[in-house]
């Protein structure tokens, strides 16, 4: 391979590997939430409905006869 | 295999071994407050811009014939692996400070990175030992 073609395929896989930095395939992917930086949440309980003796209540109403 | 080659390949394999790290041994994948990446990420971002250059000056000692070229490409290889151990110093962008999973990446790119520069430096002296003179009267004229 003379030193042209060399020059020629370096840019293509530089430009590749660019390609690939701004896809992000280089590393690992991002966890979406994480237990150390804040209050785990699980989506099952909100919105869901919780069956309270009987009678079909919201979280967030149970939260506030809790307190009442 | 002549002792040149040999290097060079080694130089081209270590390289590329150095590129793929970060999917092999992963740093944190962690997100910061506010939900933006937190330093070892941009760091890692930074190594493997410099390691893809090394992996082309790596490859370009198959390609050189003289030996000041060789000389010359050794030199900024051995730069380049100082680099690549440099970025994820405290000093320089940093890696996370509770260490753990970017402190082990942290650990083999120092390795990788440090067979890397010893690499580049014994091909800097192989060709230091081979440097071909140009005649004094050979002066580029424009």
């Amino acid at each position: 391979m003379n030193l042209q073609r060399f020059l020629l395929w370096s840019l293509i896989v530089f430009l590749l590997g660019l390609a690939v930095l701004y896809t992000g395939a280089n590393r690992a992917p991002f966890r979406q939430s994480s237990p150390a930086h804040g209050q785990h949440q699980s989506s099952l309980s909100n919105g869901a409905t919780v069956l309270d003796n009987g009678k079909a209540t919201t979280p967030a109403s149970r939260t506030d006869f809790a307190r009442a | 295999m002549d002792r040149y080659k040999l290097l060079s390949w080694s130089a081209v394999i270590v390289s590329i071994a150095l590129l793929l790290l970060p999917r092999i041994v992963p740093i944190c994948t962690g997100l910061g407050a506010g939900g933006s990446p937190m330093q070892c990420h941009y760091a890692y971002q930074a190594v493997f811009v410099v390691t893809l250059l090394a992996v082309i000056q790596a490859a370009a000692f198959l390609v050189l014939r003289t030996a000041e070229a060789r000389l010359l490409n050794g030199f900024v290889l051995l730069l380049l692996g100082i680099t690549i151990i440099v970025l994820p110093q405290s000093w320089a962008i940093g890696i996370c400070p509770h260490g753990g999973a970017c402190a082990k990446t942290t650990f083999f790119l120092t390795l990788g990175g440090g067979l890397l520069v010893l690499l580049s430096a014994a091909t800097v002296w192989l060709n230091r030992q081979t440097r071909e003179e140009l005649p004094a009267n050979s002066e580029i004229r424009d």
